[in-house]
């Protein structure tokens, strides 16, 4: 009873358009005050929430994409990709899937990514007489492979909720991550075949030279990230910092980072750390009302009733994530959900590191849907198209990212390869 | 950035006011950052480094995290900063998405006031709680806690007058994508 | 009407009239521990099933795995009456009364015997009463979840061994002060990246009770355990000042019920302990090496933490002292 008129609250007080962080918490503060807790006992487990040491790497690794943004690394990465593949048909598109992948080794979100990237991949698509829905849908959907390599924001707040590894995580998310760009990569082939209006261009040698020095510097970062947490230097949250460290060096070098720059740029990361943080920790509040009314045993006695296959509970699990994603933000749905499921996936013995890869690729394809699809609003903006139009041109887009979800439910070794093969 | 279009109507003083207490808000956060920054960043370092361990670079780290989120929280209500479905507002009835927003921002207000209420509690009551490494008295950590909740609160039920007053906010399309990029 | 009968005795306000039926009671019972570590299986799980079998109308429910929060988190709610009973580590409780954290202390206890001697005789009092006062909260009682012991590449039998090697201990004061007590050079990884931290080298040893090194594999990346048993890894089971509020009979049952508990997690940490370092004696993962020289390692420790602790904590290493054999 206690359970649905809470649900039955937060669910009409986010359709209100009460931002999430409080439509939890509001609901939240009256069940404390309900339930007789003492004053100060909901705001103390909020606040311990955000408290948590694996948690340190969020703000670092969003001032790294905020730093890389405002220095403009992005633009650099889309001119030396364009020089390098001049000659080949569709250039374009196989361009804005390269440079996605560069850039998210320095970007933990797809949000950041869609925006920096968007903004100059879409309109030199467009120029060249692509498509309007081409040119979203590949911009839009490549910005998804930034929360799924690392470093990653959602794995980064996963790792921390799971009490598993950052580091292996992180090295368990590679493999899918360069599948998900060679899946793009393919979908532009098929697409570019069938468009006879798109031609290749000229390749110039001075241009490439030229384009090169501006992608060497930080092309390190991502040695210097996961090399360094891998190879025994330091912690995943240590690596953000040195990661922040390094692109400030490489900023200064090439003359792009100025006070103004690092001042809008940190502004860009305390904003954006806050409004993901206030919904970690009211969520994480809301996790333990529902831990008080016994949820969590609740369901995991409903999942064994219906069903003992590991994998029917993994397909329901990535089917329960894209519907979830399609209306709640994905960082609310890792806290609320991840407590829960862990029990059961133990009970089903999955690895919870292949848990974790799972929910990531299933959240991010929300993150594409409306009515909450931030990356299809931010890339409609970018460019001045309609919501609908990116939609629907990121829907083949979606085949590689749904194709490594079904991967993932059906053989999990593939997901748990590289961490075993490096003995994590 | 400047300030933004909710605040037209609102009188001049109270304009000033909140310009400065967002300058404060941002500042606040800003400072957090950085010392998150400086002290993973140390703690890196003094592995390899013959620097001294400093016990307490992670506790203070912890404690900053916690401190940059709840200082721009107020700051977020009025930059439309908190991520919220804002599908309603592309219904075309302005005076029903005008109730709506109202009706949101009291909620956030109402629920600013009861986390006041709340860190305020913490603030008289969590002295006994120190702590572990450095032995602050919890009640200190929950100042600024009790800066955001309160900023929260009366920036909300600005905001919620103001839109009472003056009609909804501007629909999505208009909305600055920065807004919006601070969503994952 | 069949409402509001003054009469119906099995209306709550009928209860007052005499001390002969005990007021129903449901506790929570909350800690950090997953459902198969012995601090459950052995521990909490005792205490609920034996007060639910005294019949004196208590009830225990646990909540596991730190469902109602972190460590610091659920003493503060102990202390705020908001959790009624709790399991934790004495070095976190020393954010709410620092002497406590001296249980932690290198070398304070020789093994599980002097822990519950300790706990018996009066010396204990000090720290019991003192911790009561200062917070309200009730100590049940304690027990060990077995001694720490260093792991690394090479054997540890004597301070000098620790000579240039990065030692990963946890971020509390009273480990630091340990680490330093031992001749250790501490650096601090989370526990979640120990394993990783040891692989790569990161960090080149640690030191844990041989449960936790079981738990989280570090069998596979380090090659010798040194039976140092520098430390006894306390758990206090401690309860709100909902204490004060139960009747005599359920304070037994409580009581006795924590005991219980404590025998039987002092078992099944020894015959888990056991069977793990008879395996890794049979095996080639992990050398054991039992010639470690405590001696030399007590002798340094408990020099440096006369000289360090003040007060209070000094009077409590020393009670502690005092009653080893
Ligand atoms: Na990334
Ligand atoms: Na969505």
């Amino acid at each position: 009873m206690t359970l649905a008129l809470l649900g039955i609250g937060i669910a009409l007080l986010l359709v209100l358009r009460v931002p999430v962080a409080f439509a939890f918490l509001g609901p939240s503060l009256v069940y404390m005050a309900v339930e007789g807790q003492s004053l100060g006992m909901a705001l103390r487990h909020v606040t311990n929430a955000a408290a948590s040491f694996p948690l340190l790497a969020v703000p670092l690794f969003v001032l790294l994409g905020t730093l890389a943004n405002h220095t403009g690394i992005a633009e650099k990465f889309f001119r030396f990709a364009l020089a390098a593949l001049a000659r080949i048909r569709g250039n374009l598109g196989y361009v804005a899937v390269g440079t996605s992948v560069a850039f998210s080794w320095m970007s933990g979100s797809a949000v950041a990514d869609a925006a920096a990237l968007g903004k100059v991949q879409i309109p030199a698509m467009l120029k060249a007489g692509y498509s309007r829905r081409f040119a979203t849908g590949v911009s839009a959907t490549s910005s998804l492979v930034a929360p799924v390599m690392p470093p990653s924001i959602p794995a980064v707040i996963y790792a921390g909720l799971a009490a598993v590894s950052t580091g292996a995580l992180f090295a368990a998310s590679v493999i899918p991550a360069l599948l998900m760009a060679l899946g793009l990569c393919i979908v532009v082939f098929v697409l570019v075949r069938r468009d006879r209006s798109i031609k290749a261009g000229t390749f110039d040698v001075t241009e490439l030279k030229a384009s090169i020095p501006g992608v060497l510097l930080p092309m390190l970062a991502p040695v210097i990230i996961l090399g360094g947490i891998l190879g025994g230097l330091f912690t995943p949250t240590e690596a953000a910092a040195i990661g922040v460290v390094w692109i400030a060096f490489v900023g200064l070098v090439q003359r792009s980072l100025t006070v103004k720059v690092a001042i809008a740029a940190i502004k860009d990361a305390v904003t954006t750390t806050a409004s993901i943080m206030l919904i970690v920790a009211s969520a994480s509040l809301l996790g333990y009302i529902l831990a008080k009314e016994r949820l969590p045993q609740l369901l995991t006695d409903a999942a064994l009733s219906v069903t003992s296959d590991p994998m029917v509970f993994l397909a329901l699990t990535a089917l329960m994530m894209l519907m979830l994603g399609t209306v709640i933000d994905a960082t609310a749905i890792l806290v609320l959900t991840v407590p829960i499921l862990l029990p059961i996936a133990a009970q089903f013995g999955i690895d919870p590191i292949v848990l974790g890869v799972l929910l990531i690729v299933s959240l991010m394809i929300g993150l594409l849907t409306p009515p909450v699809g931030t990356v299809l609003f931010v890339t409609a903006h970018v460019s001045h198209t309609r919501v609908g139009e990116v939609f629907r041109g990121s829907l083949p887009f979606l085949i590689p990212s749904v194709l490594i979800a079904i991967t993932a439910i059906v053989f999990p070794g593939t997901i748990a390869w590289l961490p075993t093969v490096l003995g994590l | 950035m400047t300030e933004l279009p909710r605040q037209r109507g609102t009188s001049g003083g109270i304009r000033r006011l909140l310009t400065v207490l967002g300058v404060i808000e941002l500042t606040l956060g800003s400072l957090s950052l950085v010392a998150i920054l400086v002290l993973v960043f140390h703690q890196a370092l003094q592995r390899y480094l013959p620097i001294d361990q400093i016990a307490w670079t992670g506790e203070v780290a912890r404690f900053s995290l916690v401190w940059l989120t709840f200082s721009v929280a107020g700051w977020l209500v009025t930059a439309r900063g908190h991520i919220a479905l804002e599908i309603v507002d592309t219904i075309p009835r302005p005076q029903l998405v005008r109730a709506v927003q109202v009706f949101a921002l009291v909620i956030v207000a109402a629920t600013g006031a009861g986390l006041t209420i709340e860190a305020w509690a913490l603030v008289t009551t969590q002295g006994i709680i120190k702590s572990p490494v450095l032995r602050l008295p919890m009640s200190w950590v929950y100042m600024p806690v009790l800066f955001g909740a309160a900023s929260t609160t009366v920036r909300a039920a600005l905001a919620a007058w103001d839109v009472a007053r003056h009609g909804p906010w501007i629909d999505p399309s208009e909305v600055d994508a920065e807004t919006e990029e601070r969503a994952a | 009407s069949s409402g509001g009968n003054d009469a119906d005795p099995t209306d709550a306000g009928a209860s007052d009239d005499g001390d002969t039926m005990a007021e129903e009671r449901t506790l929570t019972l909350a800690h950090s521990y997953t459902e198969d570590q012995p601090q459950h299986a052995c521990g909490a799980q005792v205490i609920a099933d034996e007060v639910a079998a005294a019949g004196v109308g208590l009830t225990i429910e646990i909540f596991p795995a730190s469902q109602l929060g972190g460590d610091a988190d659920r003493i503060a709610s102990v202390v705020s009456g908001d959790i009624d009973i709790d399991i934790q580590g004495a070095s976190a409780l020393g954010a709410v009364y620092e002497p406590i954290s001296v249980l932690d202390s290198a070398f304070a206890f020789d093994d599980a015997d002097h822990l519950a001697a300790f706990m018996a005789s009066d010396e204990s009092a000090v720290l019991v009463d003192g911790f009561a006062e200062e917070t309200g909260v009730y100590t049940l009682g304690v027990w060990s979840a077995g001694a720490r012991h260093f792991t690394a590449n090479t054997p540890i039998r004597t301070p000098d061994d620790l000579e240039g090697l990065r030692m990963r201990f946890p971020g509390s004061p009273q480990y630091l002060m340990n680490a330093d007590a031992l001749g250790a050079t501490a650096t601090e990884v989370a526990y979640e990246e120990l394993y990783l931290a040891l692989q790569n080298g990161t960090v080149d040893g640690q030191e844990n009770p041989v449960t936790n090194i079981l738990a989280s594999n570090l069998a596979e990346v380090q090659d010798y355990i040194s039976l140092s048993g520098h430390q006894l890894n306390t758990n206090l089971v401690v309860m709100s000042p909902v204490w004060e509020e139960l009747d005599s009979a359920q304070q037994d049952a409580l009581t006795s019920a924590v005991e219980m508990a404590v025998t039987e997690v002092t078992a099944c940490i020894d015959e888990t302990e056991q069977a793990t370092l008879d395996e890794w004696r049979a095996g080639d993962d992990m050398e054991v090496i039992d010639d470690v020289d405590r001696d030399a390692f007590s002798e340094m420790a408990t020099t440096y933490l006369e000289e360090t602790f003040t007060g209070e904590s000094l009077e409590v290493f020393q009670a502690i002292r005092a009653t080893a054999n």
